[in-house]
């Protein structure tokens, strides 16, 4: 498996500093909540991975090496989730960060648009592995792009939905945000989960 | 098939897989353990097919596949493949990585890896340490394939058209290392190419497969022995019996024919028969 990460980083070592600096740009911009394109940015990475497998036809081999396809699998997982982590990590301490420097008031509800974003994020790279590992990455990108749109409108709906919430909360919610957030996380983790199983079995019937 | 009381290091008994518009159907052989077995067939014939099964890459249908002494449907077979160095017609590599990317790759890939023995085919076989793969030439990429394979102290080479598409003189030097590495008797070599002079450089047995088919599995040595090529006259080959005839070609200067040398009379004069020779009069048949 460390393997399989390595020669993915390798590979993806120059889009990964695009990526860093998109994810940077992304999450100081002062726009309401660009911060969380950042996330879903961070998402496609494993794709590009596959992209790069597909076109130097990687798994041909891998599948001759000491892998499992479990581990084959994993590993694009285990890509997405470090990446989307790295985002955000970095889009969390902007906001953070941010406040001492302007004007603008940090918000926990920030915080809980952050997480439900990345809970999105995941769920895209969820969704979308598996379409991948099936169709291969031309038809898989097609599927992919049709997943982003959704994915585009629910975001836009929750931020709008979480700045009417967030302008009206003092006066009339009382927000619980570690139990939403634990919520978000159990959900995201069962997701990820049953997206894993659904990926593995894809491969193994790959071999038929 | 004569069976070999020694260990075999791959053993394949009527293995088939059924595809929409081609099948691997009953193919048996058997690779000792300190051979090379040359597999030989035309373009489709079915070679890769067969080595995808062998490494279970591909699920078969039915039959019987044991590598190294290990089922390779069974879990074990996993660990089985640290034993197995692989070699397939390109190198595969992602385009952007080089050779140290890929010595990093292998370590954390490999058990066994040995990176002071990668390094040292690097330097053998002259190849840049960070250049990246897309430079590299066909020449090289095979080269660093090989390279891999032979770095994690495998007992087998597995190897898929690892020569096509190389000219003369790095084949050679290719063909040398699979040599050399079968010096040691517990390693063995399979080796699939449509280049049958290259088969017939290294190889102790020969199996060829054509449509899906093993049509012979059989030790070279036997096979060369076993059949003769005649150029004779149509009325000296009719007294040949025709059941010891396998391919023939006619032509209005006669009859040149590939027939059992046990078969013919011993006035009979035959000419140098080559590998190739039997491969093409048994692939098409009675006709020419």
């Amino acid at each position: 498996m460390k393997g399989l990460l390595l020669k993915d980083l390798y590979t993806l070592s120059k889009q990964t500093k695009v990526y860093l600096l998109f994810i940077i740009m992304f999450s100081v911009l002062p726009m309401y909540n660009a911060n969380c394109f950042a996330l879903i940015y961070a998402a496609m990475l494993p794709m590009t991975a596959l992209a790069y497998d597909e076109r130097s036809k990687w798994n041909t081999l891998a599948k001759m090496m000491p892998y499992s396809e479990t581990s084959i699998v994993l590993s694009k997982y285990i890509l997405g989730f470090f990446s989307i982590g790295l985002a955000l990590a970095v889009t969390t301490s902007a906001k953070l960060i941010t406040p001492l420097f302007s004007e603008e008031r940090f918000e926990p509800t920030d915080v809980m648009v952050i997480a439900v974003v990345a809970s999105l994020a995941v769920i895209m790279l969820d969704v979308t592995l598996p379409l991948f590992f099936r169709f291969g990455v031309e038809k898989g990108r097609v599927i992919y792009i049709a997943v982003m749109a959704v994915m585009a409108i629910m975001v836009v709906g929750f931020a709008a939905g979480a700045f009417t919430f967030a302008m009206n909360s003092s006066a009339e919610y009382d927000l619980n945000i570690p139990i939403i957030l634990l919520a978000l996380l159990l959900v995201t983790a069962a997701v990820s989960a049953l997206s894993v199983r659904v990926s593995v079995a894809i491969c193994r019937k790959n071999t038929d | 098939m004569r069976r070999n009381d020694a260990m075999n290091a791959i053993e394949v008994k009527g293995l088939c897989k059924s595809y929409k518009d081609f099948s691997i159907d009953n193919v048996s052989f058997y690779l000792p353990s300190g051979s090379i077995m040359g597999l030989v067939g035309e373009n489709g014939a079915g070679k890769s097919t067969t080595i995808k099964l062998i490494m279970n890459a591909v699920k078969r249908d039915s039959g019987e596949i044991t590598v190294l002494g290990t089922d390779n449907i069974s879990k074990e077979f996993h660990l089985t493949k640290e034993d197995i160095g692989i070699v397939l017609d390109e190198a595969y590599f992602p385009e952007v990585i080089t050779a140290r990317n890929v010595n990093s790759i292998m370590k954390n890939t490999y058990k066994n890896w040995d990176a002071s023995k990668f390094y040292g085919y690097l330097s053998t076989f002259k190849l840049p340490e960070k250049k990246v793969f897309k430079e590299f030439s066909r020449g090289m990429k095979m080269k660093l394939a090989i390279a891999v394979a032979l770095s994690h102290a495998p007992k087998l080479l597995i190897l898929d058209e690892a020569t096509s598409g190389l000219d003369p003189i790095i084949r050679d030097e290719i063909l040398d290392i699979f040599n050399d590495f079968t010096r040691d008797e517990t390693h063995s070599v399979l080796m699939s190419s449509h280049i049958v002079s290259d088969l017939e450089k290294i190889c102790d047995y020969v199996g060829f497969i054509h449509e899906g088919k093993m049509m012979f599995f059989e030790e070279k040595d036997r096979l060369l022995e076993e059949y003769a090529l005649i150029k004779t006259t149509k009325a000296e080959f009719d007294q040949i019996n025709s059941g010891a005839v396998k391919g023939k070609k006619i032509t209005e200067y006669g009859v040149e024919a590939l027939v059992e040398r046990k078969a013919l009379p011993k006035e009979l004069v035959t000419e140098h028969l080559c590998l190739e020779d039997i491969i093409l009069f048994l692939a098409k048949g009675g006709n020419r």
